[in-house]
């Protein structure tokens, strides 16, 4: 069962491993020369003046190189296309089975739906938090090579709150996966969701209950300490969607 | 009757509205060959997926082995070998990467059983599964079935589709093998001729509900039709009053009954009127499914 789900999702892993760590490791790369030369030269040519807070935010980031990676990984690219990964990873986990029969197949065998229901979701979150953490720490080499330093430490911490705001967005779409028997629907549902969720993060008064600022975790990454409560309630949101999708499952009709 | 493998009580399964099974009460004797009969959408798919935890009862109870399916479903599983009406496999997977996956689940797998129906059915081990034709895929699925060397096979429509060529085949197969390993065989089919072939149970539903079960040959000595011409008019009245006469229809010059019995007493009632001609003619299995499904929509 484990070799089933490793070998079905081996595609998107890798491939989801190789555009991330080149996405991850380019930030460093792309430093000197995205502040030194384009910056540089592109506001040069632009014909009004940028907002004080957009030249603000690039001074800060060609000042500070901390800030400039977490504001480019971490607080930006990571979240975003993490939970579309999150959505590519969860939505055919029981969809793609129901549609294409093989669901009966693996239950006619002597395999508990409890048992499953678990592999499926293990397989999925441990290769999207490996994704997560290996291209993560894929930024400490690179900025090594290219004369910087990044604290581990603090790459380590970014990496917690992001895999576990992305484990709720992957729980849903198991959920999902499991009420709705076509793996495109169970996509758009969980990628609605998704956006419903960022809702709370465009306001100012709402922004502390989105997960996606949640998932940024700028006060964690610069004071290094992870947020435990709020990781607590998150994981115990995971839990309730993995309990409500087995729940469901164990009585579904294939 | 003999001792049980397969015993369902009340067994029903609804769709909304729609009753699928309806108060099935089954049973299916050790190491018969149990030919589970009916037209599409009898219900037939259902109790099988019902017997094998992929679908849940809406009522009523079934036991394997004496073990309830809905409490241990995993310990039944265990002892059941299954040959789906789709035949839906892992597609991706190679006919030895699908053999290496399902001999995980099973404690009792056999694999000399597996080479022998390997070299038998002349399956390609390196072919994915998708790359199969029809036939093949439906002996690697038996193959599939038979490798845990369990003592109940569920066989699922497993001839529809194929040639009658490879069907030929097939059934001589589980003929051969299966009944030498004393196994039960629970096979549902539409195919009449298949079933009358290998079954020596033979069980028919309809619209969900199970209409007759019995040893085939009993159900061939006892289901007969009897064509009458008496000398003088009688009443269908009388000739419906006959212990065994089922069902009684008028046709140019007397009548023809079916009888469900003891035909010598049907013969015996007969007789004692004045008659011009008595015929027994003999039904085969698809008279007999006829007469009950048919006989049913009128």
């Amino acid at each position: 069962m484990l070799w089933k789900e490793l070998r079905e999702s081996r595609w998107r892993f890798i491939i989801g491993l190789i555009v991330f760590v080149l996405f991850a490791a380019s930030l460093p790369l792309l430093y000197e020369w995205l502040f030194k030369e384009f910056l540089k030269e592109t506001l040069k040519t632009i014909p009004f003046p940028l907002p004080k807070e957009a030249l603000a935010q690039i001074e800060l980031m060609e000042k500070q190189y901390d800030f400039y990676i977490w504001s480019q990984w971490f607080g930006k690219n990571l979240y975003q296309f993490s939970t579309i990964l999150a959505i590519l990873m969860g939505m055919g986990l029981f969809a793609s089975e129901a549609s294409k029969q093989t669901m009966e197949f693996l239950l006619s065998k002597p395999i508990s739906r409890n048992r499953v229901a678990l592999v499926k979701f293990l397989v999925g979150a441990l290769e999207i938090a490996i994704i997560v953490a290996v291209s993560s720490f894929s930024i400490y080499p690179a900025a090594k090579f290219t004369g910087h330093d990044v604290e581990l430490s603090r790459l380590i911490i970014g990496s917690v709150p992001t895999c576990v705001g992305l484990l709720l967005i992957y729980a849903l779409t198991f959920f999902f996966s499991s009420l709705v028997d076509d793996p495109v629907k169970v996509g758009v549902l969980s990628a609605v969701t998704a956006l419903l969720l960022s809702i709370p993060g465009w306001f100012s008064k709402t922004r502390a209950y989105s997960i996606f600022a949640f998932m940024q975790n700028k006060e964690a990454f610069f004071q290094g300490k992870l947020p435990w409560l709020e990781i607590a309630v998150v994981l115990g949101f995971v839990l309730l969607f993995y309990l409500a999708t087995l729940g469901y499952f164990k009585q579904k009709d294939y | 009757m003999l001792e049980a493998v397969i015993e369902t009580e009340n067994l029903t399964k609804k769709f909304g509205d729609l009753v699928a099974v309806d108060n099935l009460n089954l049973k299916v004797p050790k190491g018969s060959i149990f030919g589970f009969l009916g037209p599409n959408g009898a219900g037939k798919t259902t109790t099988i997926k019902m017997l094998l935890g992929i679908l849940f009862p809406t009522a009523g109870s079934a036991k394997i082995f004496r073990k309830d399916i809905r409490k241990d479903g995993l310990e039944i599983r265990k002892q059941i070998g299954y040959v789906s009406e789709t035949q839906a496999m892992y597609g991706y997977m190679s006919v030895s990467e699908i053999i290496n996956f399902c001999k995980g689940f099973y404690p009792t797998w056999d694999d000399h059983l597996v080479e022998k129906y390997l070299t038998l059915f002349e399956l390609p081990l390196n072919k994915r599964v998708r790359e199969l034709s029809r036939g093949m895929k439906t002996k690697l699925a038996l193959l599939l079935a038979l490798g845990p060397n369990p003592p109940l096979l569920i066989l699922d429509e497993p001839t529809t589709g194929l040639d009658p060529i490879a069907r030929h085949e097939f059934l001589t197969t589980i003929v051969k093998e299966l009944t030498e390993a004393e196994r039960t065989i629970f096979f549902s089919s539409h195919i009449l001729n298949d079933v009358e072939r290998i079954a020596d149970w033979v069980g028919i539903i309809n619209k969900g509900k199970l209409v007759k079960v019995s040893p085939m040959e009993e159900l061939k000595l006892k289901e007969k039709r009897v064509r009458v011409v008496f000398q003088k008019e009688i009443e269908p009245t009388e000739l419906n009053a006959i212990p065994g006469v089922t069902k009684v229809e008028r046709e140019e010059r007397g009548y023809l009954l079916t009888v469900d019995g003891d035909v010598n007493l049907v013969l015996t009632e007969l007789q004692k009127h004045p008659l011009f001609a008595l015929e027994v003619i003999d039904l085969n299995l698809e008279d007999i499914f006829m007469e009950e499904v048919k006989g049913d929509e009128k």
